[in-house]
C-alpha cells in the first residue's frame, strides 16, 4: 500500500497521462453506446417490431456475457481482416460499446413498454400523432429507468476498459498488466484504486445529470 | 350534432361488444352512456373520438362521417376526460390544460390565457396552481384539471368517461354540482359514461340505457323511472324502493330547477 502511495507520489505525471487516456477511451465509447442503445432501444418497442426486438436483447445478451479478453480476440481478428487497425484506440472502444449496449437497450426498451397505457391513450386521446406520444409522452416518463441503465453501463465501461490496455488502447489497465507481468503490487494497486475511484466519480456525477433531466414532476419529494 | 347510425363494434375474436346502437344527440345536450361493466358504453364512447375502430354503422359530427376526418384533428376537436389518473404528471397543471393548444398550435401568449380563464372556471386560483404537478393536487383538485385540460381548446363536445368514478363521495357530490353550473354556462354537446344511476339522473338531459352492447332506452331521466319500456329498464331503477324514492327525488329537483 504504501509503495503505491510513493509510486503516486513519486511519477504523478504518469498517472495523469493513464487516466487521461482511460477518460479519452471511455468518454467516446460512452457517448457512442448512449446514442446507439437509447435510439435502438426506442426503436424496438415500435409496433410489429416484437420479434427484432426479441432478437436485438438476445444478442445484447450474449455480448454481455462473452469475456472481454475473447471479445477483443475477436474484435482483433474482424478488424484485421477488414483492413482496420486491430490494436490501440479503435477496437477498445468499440467492445466497450458492445458491453454497453445491453443495460442500456434493455431499459430503455423496459421503460418505454412500461408505460401506464392509459397515459398512453390519453395522448392520443388528446390527438397526438404516434411521434408526439413518444415524444411528449412515453420518453419523459421513460427517463428514470432509462437512466439507471445508462449509469449500470458507465460504471460498466470504466471497470473494463482496464482490460484495453492490453491490446494497446492504453489508460490505467497499463500499469496492472505491467505490475502483474513484473510482480509489482504498488503498479497493480495504483491501477486498480484509480479505476474504481474513477467510476465512483463519474457515478455520482451521473445522479446530478440524473436529478437534472428527471420531469420534476417524476421525483419523489 | 352527434349522430350514432346502426353502430357496431365486433372484435377479431368475435365479441360483439357494441350492436346497432342508434341515437342522437343535439347540440348543448348532456347525454349519459349507462349500463352495468362491461355493457360496451366506453366502447361506444371511444368509437365516437375513434380511439376504437368501428366495425359497422356510422357515427356523424355535425352531419360528417367521423371515419372522413384525419383521426388526430378529429381527437382535437372533441374533449376528453377521464379519471384523475389520466393528468400527465411529467406536466404542470398548465402544461396538462394546454396540451391540445399546443397541439393545434396556439400562440403561447393565447394558451397561457386560456389556462388561467379555464382554472377559475373550475374554480382554482391560477396563480396558486398553473405551476404546480399533479403528484402536489388532491383528487378532486385532479380532476378539476382533467375538466379543464378537456375543455383546454374550447371543443363543442366533450366525452367524459367515468370522470368523477375515482373521488370520495362527498368530493364527488361537489365536483358533480361544479360541472352542472359549468354546463349551464359553456353549453357543450356532452356524452358521459358511468355505471352510477344516480349519477346518470342527476347529471342526464338525456341517458342511453345500455345492456350486452345494445341500447334499450334512450329518454329523459324522468320518463326512465316514470314510463320504463320494459321490465328490464323497472328494474334497472326501481328494484328497490330506496333507491327509486331517492332518484325520484334527484330527478324531481332537477326539473324545479
Amino acid at each position: 500500500m504504501l509503495e503505491a502511495w510513493e509510486y503516486v507520489i513519486n511519477h504523478p505525471e504518469k498517472l495523469a497521462g493513464w487516466t487521461l487516456d482511460h477518460l479519452q477511451i471511455t468518454f467516446v465509447a460512452i457517448v457512442i453506446a448512449v446514442i446507439l442503445g437509447v435510439a435502438l432501444g426506442v426503436y424496438i418497442t415500435g409496433k410489429g417490431k416484437e420479434h427484432i426486438a426479441d432478437i436485438v436483447l438476445y444478442i445484447a445478451d450474449i455480448a454481455m456475457t462473452t469475456p472481454s479478453l475473447a471479445l477483443f480476440g475477436f474484435l482483433m481478428l474482424i478488424l484485421s481482416s477488414i483492413g482496420l487497425r486491430a490494436i490501440g484506440f479503435l477496437p477498445a472502444v468499440i467492445a466497450l460499446i458492445i458491453y454497453g449496449q445491453l443495460p442500456i437497450l434493455r431499459n430503455t426498451y423496459t421503460a418505454i413498454r412500461e408505460v401506464d397505457p392509459a397515459m398512453i391513450e390519453a395522448g392520443r386521446a388528446m390527438g397526438m400523432t404516434e411521434k408526439q406520444v413518444l415524444f411528449k409522452v412515453k420518453l419523459p416518463l421513460a427517463v428514470p429507468v432509462i437512466m439507471a441503465g445508462l449509469r449500470n453501463a458507465i460504471v460498466l465501461i470504466i471497470g473494463i476498459a482496464a482490460i484495453a490496455a492490453m491490446i494497446g488502447a492504453g489508460g490505467l489497465g497499463v500499469p496492472i498488466w505491467r505490475g502483474l507481468r513484473n510482480a509489482r503490487m504498488d503498479l497493480i494497486i495504483v491501477g486498480g484504486v484509480s479505476v474504481s475511484i474513477l467510476a465512483l466519480l463519474v457515478d455520482a456525477l451521473m445522479s446530478r445529470v440524473e436529478q437534472w433531466v428527471t420531469p420534476k414532476g417524476l421525483k419523489t419529494r | 350534432m352527434i349522430r350514432l347510425d346502426n353502430v357496431t363494434k365486433v372484435y377479431p375474436d368475435g365479441t360483439e361488444a357494441v350492436k346497432e346502437m342508434s341515437f342522437e344527440v343535439g347540440k348543448g345536450e348532456f347525454c349519459v352512456l349507462l349500463g352495468t361493466s362491461g355493457c360496451g358504453k366506453t366502447t361506444t364512447m371511444k368509437m365516437i373520438n375513434r380511439l376504437i375502430s368501428i366495425t359497422g354503422g356510422n357515427i356523424y359530427i355535425d352531419g360528417v362521417d367521423n371515419a372522413k376526418i384525419d383521426e388526430n384533428e378529429l381527437r382535437r376537436s372533441i374533449g376528453y376526460a377521464i379519471q384523475e389518473i389520466g393528468l400527465f404528471p411529467h406536466m404542470t397543471v398548465g402544461q396538462n390544460i394546454e396540451t391540445v393548444p399546443v397541439l393545434k398550435g396556439w400562440p403561447k401568449a393565447q394558451r397561457k390565457e386560456r389556462a388561467e380563464q379555464l382554472l377559475e372556471l373550475v374554480g382554482m386560483a391560477p396563480r396558486e396552481f398553473i405551476g404546480k404537478y399533479p403528484s402536489e393536487l388532491s383528487g378532486g383538485q385532479r380532476q378539476r384539471v382533467g375538466v379543464a385540460r378537456a375543455l383546454g381548446a374550447d371543443p363543442p363536445v366533450l366525452l367524459m368517461d367515468e370522470p368523477f368514478g375515482a373521488i370520495d363521495p362527498i368530493t364527488r357530490t361537489k365536483l358533480q354540482d361544479e360541472f352542472l353550473n359549468i354546463q349551464q354556462e359553456i353549453k357543450k354537446t356532452i356524452i358521459f359514461v358511468t355505471h352510477d344511476i344516480f349519477e346518470a339522473i342527476k347529471m342526464g338531459d338525456k341517458i342511453v340505457l345500455m345492456k350486452d352492447g345494445r341500447l334499450v332506452q334512450y329518454d329523459t331521466p324522468a320518463n326512465l323511472l316514470y314510463k320504463p319500456e320494459n321490465k328490464f329498464v323497472e328494474n334497472f331503477f326501481g328494484a328497490d324502493q330506496a333507491i327509486k324514492k331517492a332518484l325520484e327525488e334527484i330527478s324531481k329537483r332537477r326539473q324545479s330547477e
